[in-house]
């Protein structure tokens, strides 16, 4: 039963239940307190304060603003290019929130696929989404075990937790502030698996630390080395040298004194 | 960003498998450890062995003559 809509209407304020039936080009259902099984189409601008819609099939290019105390959006199916659901509770069985531009400040979204997001900011719960593409996650996510987050932009503050199964971050960019990453494989842009370069940058950067004196840690290796474990030439003559492995670089080259006082010349380069 | 264990794991593996010249970094700390704190044998013979922490597997084995010169055979392996 409803109130005042039409399937052509202009404005359905105030109205209960819609069964089964479309909601076609209309502009606004504000104040509904229920739509089961109801597909709201291209043209439905504003379902303000709304309290349930359940069953729904599509929204689509449709801006879904929740006010009231009971929010829900339980088992509807799809929400493609919705602009905006906030305040709302998605629940099992929302399978696709396709292409929707933002998703803010929405309480729960479970066993979900959303696709193409522009913002989910200040949503609280992300549990068991199959996948989030090109999303924009900030601050107040708090739990996201899903096994798919790929082409995510930024995860601000939040705890993401990835179930077992394939799992993936691939290409997203930034967890900024997160807590908690773990069980998660991340590879991309940003990711938190590294890259073999990401390791051979780390490993070029501790050996050619400087230690001192203009030395860095290889070529310092590389001169102790012929000292104690080199081939030697020159003993019993005026010049000592130490070579390196292949025993045809010379790495010191010492003429002590006398006394065996002197400074070496030494060369730890390649 | 949180690393895994398998990303500290390699890291570890990259910098001590580092091949400084024509040894790994672990080889060459393996040898030089040898000689100055090894069980050494053959000092005063032609032929001295600097010896792993094992106290058996010989890291380097010296053909020294009489003034000192000579080229040793290094072993760094694990």
């Amino acid at each position: 039963m409803s109130y005042g809509i039409g399937p052509y209407g202009v404005s359905g304020y105030g109205a209960k239940n819609d069964y089964a039936g479309g909601i076609n080009q209309t502009s606004r259902l504000d104040n509904a307190n229920t739509f089961y099984a109801g597909s709201v189409l291209a043209g439905a601008v504003a379902l303000n304060q709304s309290q349930r819609f359940d069953g729904a099939s599509q929204f689509y290019p449709a801006t879904v603003t929740q006010g009231g105390a009971l929010q829900s959006l339980t088992q509807s199916t799809r929400f493609d290019s919705a602009n905006t659901l906030y305040l709302a509770a998605v629940s099992p069985g929302a399978i696709d929130i396709n292409q929707s531009v933002r998703l803010d400040n929405g309480n729960q979204f479970y066993s979900s696929t959303i696709t193409a997001t522009g913002g989910l900011v200040q949503s609280t719960r992300f549990d068991n989404v199959g996948q989030f593409f090109a999303a924009t996650v900030t601050t107040g996510v708090i739990a996201i075990q899903s096994p798919l987050v790929t082409n995510t932009s930024a995860f601000f503050a939040h705890t993401v937790s990835l179930i077992s199964g394939p799992q993936s971050l691939a290409q997203s960019s930034r967890f900024d502030n997160s807590n908690t990453h773990y069980s998660a494989t991340v590879s991309g842009a940003g990711g938190m698996t590294l890259t073999p370069e990401d390791i051979s940058a780390v490993a070029d950067a501790v050996w050619s630390h400087m230690i001192e004196g203009g030395f860095r840690a290889d070529e310092m290796l590389r001169v102790m080395f012929s000292s104690l474990a080199g081939k030697r030439e020159g003993f019993g003559t005026g010049t000592e040298r130490y070579y390196d492995v292949s025993g045809t670089k010379p790495r010191v080259t010492f003429t002590p004194d006398s006394y065996g006082n002197g400074t070496p010349t030494v060369d730890g380069s390649l | 960003m949180t690393l895994t264990q398998a990303d500290i794991d390699a890291i570890v593996a990259a910098v001590w498998m580092r091949a400084i010249e024509a040894l790994q970094s672990d080889e060459m700390i393996r040898i030089m450890f040898a000689v100055m704190a090894g069980k050494r044998e053959g000092i005063g013979s032609a032929v001295e062995y600097y010896m792993a922490a094992d106290g058996v597997t010989p890291r380097i084995t010296f053909a020294v003559d009489a003034n000192g010169n000579g080229t040793p055979v290094v072993n760094g392996s694990a």
